[in-house]
């Protein structure tokens, strides 16, 4: 298309926004979880912040909003809900803003998601706004419970301390043979001020910079079987709040990149459900590389999901005597039940065994959800 | 006729009734170059994989209410998914940007109207719901 004719285009989703108010369409959804959860187990040392560390056992559920069960029942860590609307102009522009609340933070209530649209055709998206970083295959949507199969997303492989960003997005779709493909490329930059995971992990506020993100995925998927794969670079700061210097890390470097690749295969084979996932996170160079993957089985009978699911998460460094690595697996049983017209109940229980230098400590965690997307 | 054969032919005649209530079919605009599509070319449609017609032209689909009993039988023989399944699949892309379900139509005649006005367009329905406005590109029993 010409330079001309796209301004043309723009032009006109300009007027149609502020002129007729009848060319717009509205479109509203939400989706909401309510989350309970308590660990149990002998008491455990934590390798956590002070702030995180009374309890006798910990279970961090949500590393990058700060979401941690103790021994006392709460459904503070992961209760959430989202509000989604999207206005609709001509010539396939739209905008959408997508508000969510959890308990655990402060304020309340965020604005995560405020993207424009534009799809000149079938085959090409454009996105521009604050999104989310398709890190994972379930990153995108890892806040609507109802959409997956367990509790949470096993935070052992989701456990990152940037997960929006600003920027912007190209997606291809197409037919090839009989597979559809989706591939999409993206680039922006974040500052996460008072960073959650550093919360967990540091007693001094954090800033955290991933500057220069940039990163393609790709997801193909035929009949039972859908697989992706990505990969993402950007630079990495993180700075001290107290000073506003940033922090050196065991090269004596204060700043480096990292990238971050990896894939997943998921399957849905009459009754027969499969996931898994793999992904390296590397920033060898300054200070560890993570490596982290789950694997997931269930079967459906009726409107029960019983799963089985295990994960692990392993750092390894080049600084052995600056940095103490981590290594932990959890071991996971969860059922879920649906019910009424979107809606559903799970139960899950978690078994974490932290085998290095703890962080989290070992705790069995047993939670319950309602999860509703309207 | 004798009762038991009047019975037998009403019982055969029931047979007939419920395979034809339970024949499904997939419609697309009569000006719609393609004359036939698998099924799983219509659960891409249907799950969002793909927002185009095997031949590469952009594909808009239509539903049915949920819980009706064509609707039932579409998730269960052509897309493969069952209505909570589907569900979670579009949840996924309404919440990430990638998409918007397809729009739901209270029956098969409105269905019909849609699909015969609408070049790209594409539905479902009863087999007997079916007429010249649309062109069938798939029947499943």
């Amino acid at each position: 298309m010409k330079p001309t004719r796209f301004a043309a285009r723009a032009l006109f989703a300009a007027c149609a926004l502020s002129g007729s108010a009848m060319a717009v369409e509205f479109e509203f959804s939400g989706f909401a979880s309510i989350v309970a959860g308590r660990t149990r187990g002998p008491c455990t040392e934590s390798g956590l912040a002070t702030d995180y560390s009374d309890s006798c056992t910990r279970f961090v559920a949500d590393w990058a909003h700060a979401g941690v069960y103790t021994d006392k029942a709460s459904l503070k860590p992961e209760t959430k809900a989202g509000l989604q609307a999207t206005a609709r102009f001509a010539e396939g522009f739209s905008a959408t803003a997508q508000v969510v609340g959890r308990i655990v933070e402060h304020p309340a209530a965020d604005l995560e998601w405020a993207y424009v649209t534009w799809s000149p055709s079938p085959s090409w998206t454009f996105q521009a706004g604050r999104k989310r970083v398709p890190l994972f295959f379930y990153s995108d949507f890892q806040d609507v419970g109802y959409a997956y199969p367990w509790v949470r997303v096993p935070p052992d492989v989701y456990g990152w301390d940037v997960v929006n960003f600003n920027g912007a997005s190209a997606t291809y779709s197409a037919n090839v043979g009989s597979w559809a493909l989706r591939s999409s490329a993206f680039a922006g930059a974040e500052t996460s001020r008072k960073n959650q995971y550093a919360k967990l992990l540091y007693d001094e506020g954090k800033d955290v910079k991933w500057p220069k993100i940039a990163g393609a995925d790709l997801e193909l998927s035929r009949e039972w079987l859908t697989a992706r794969v990505v990969y993402m670079r950007s630079g990495y700061e993180q700075i001290d709040r107290a000073t506003g210097e940033p922090d050196v890390q065991e090269s004596g470097d204060t700043h480096g990149t990292h990238t971050a690749y990896g894939g997943s295969i998921n399957i849905d084979y009459g009754n027969w459900i499969g996931r898994s996932e793999y992904s390296v996170f590397d920033r060898s160079r300054y200070t560890y590389k993570a490596t982290s993957w789950f694997v997931s089985a269930g079967y459906r009978i009726g409107a029960f999901t019983p799963m089985v699911t295990a994960s692990s998460y392993t750092e390894s460094t080049r600084f052995p005597e600056l940095y103490d690595v981590s290594k932990w697996k959890t071991r996971s049983a969860s059922l879920r039940y649906d019910f009424g017209k979107s809606q559903a109940v799970k139960i899950q229980v978690d078994r974490l065994r932290d085998l290095k230098a703890p962080i989290p400590g070992d705790a069995t965690l047993v939670s319950v959800s309602y999860d509703v997307v309207f | 006729m004798k009762p038991i054969r009047s019975l037998l032919v009403a019982l055969a005649g029931l047979v007939i009734a419920a395979s034809a209530a339970a024949e499904v079919v997939v419609v697309v605009n009569p000006r719609n170059t393609l004359t036939a599509m698998e099924a799983e070319q219509v659960a891409q449609i249907y799950t969002g994989a793909s927002r185009m017609f095997p031949n590469g032209s952009p594909a808009s689909p239509v539903d049915q209410a949920e819980g009706s009993a064509v609707r039932e039988e579409f998730l269960a023989k052509v897309v493969g998914r069952s209505s909570a399944q589907i569900k979670a699949v579009w949840s996924r892309l309404i919440f990430s940007g990638k998409g918007s379900p397809p729009k739901a139509l209270a029956s098969s005649a409105e269905v019909k109207k849609l699909v015969a006005t609408e070049p790209n367009a594409i539905g479902f329905m009863e087999r007997s719901a079916v007429d010249d406005t649309v062109k069938v590109v798939l029947t499943v029993k």
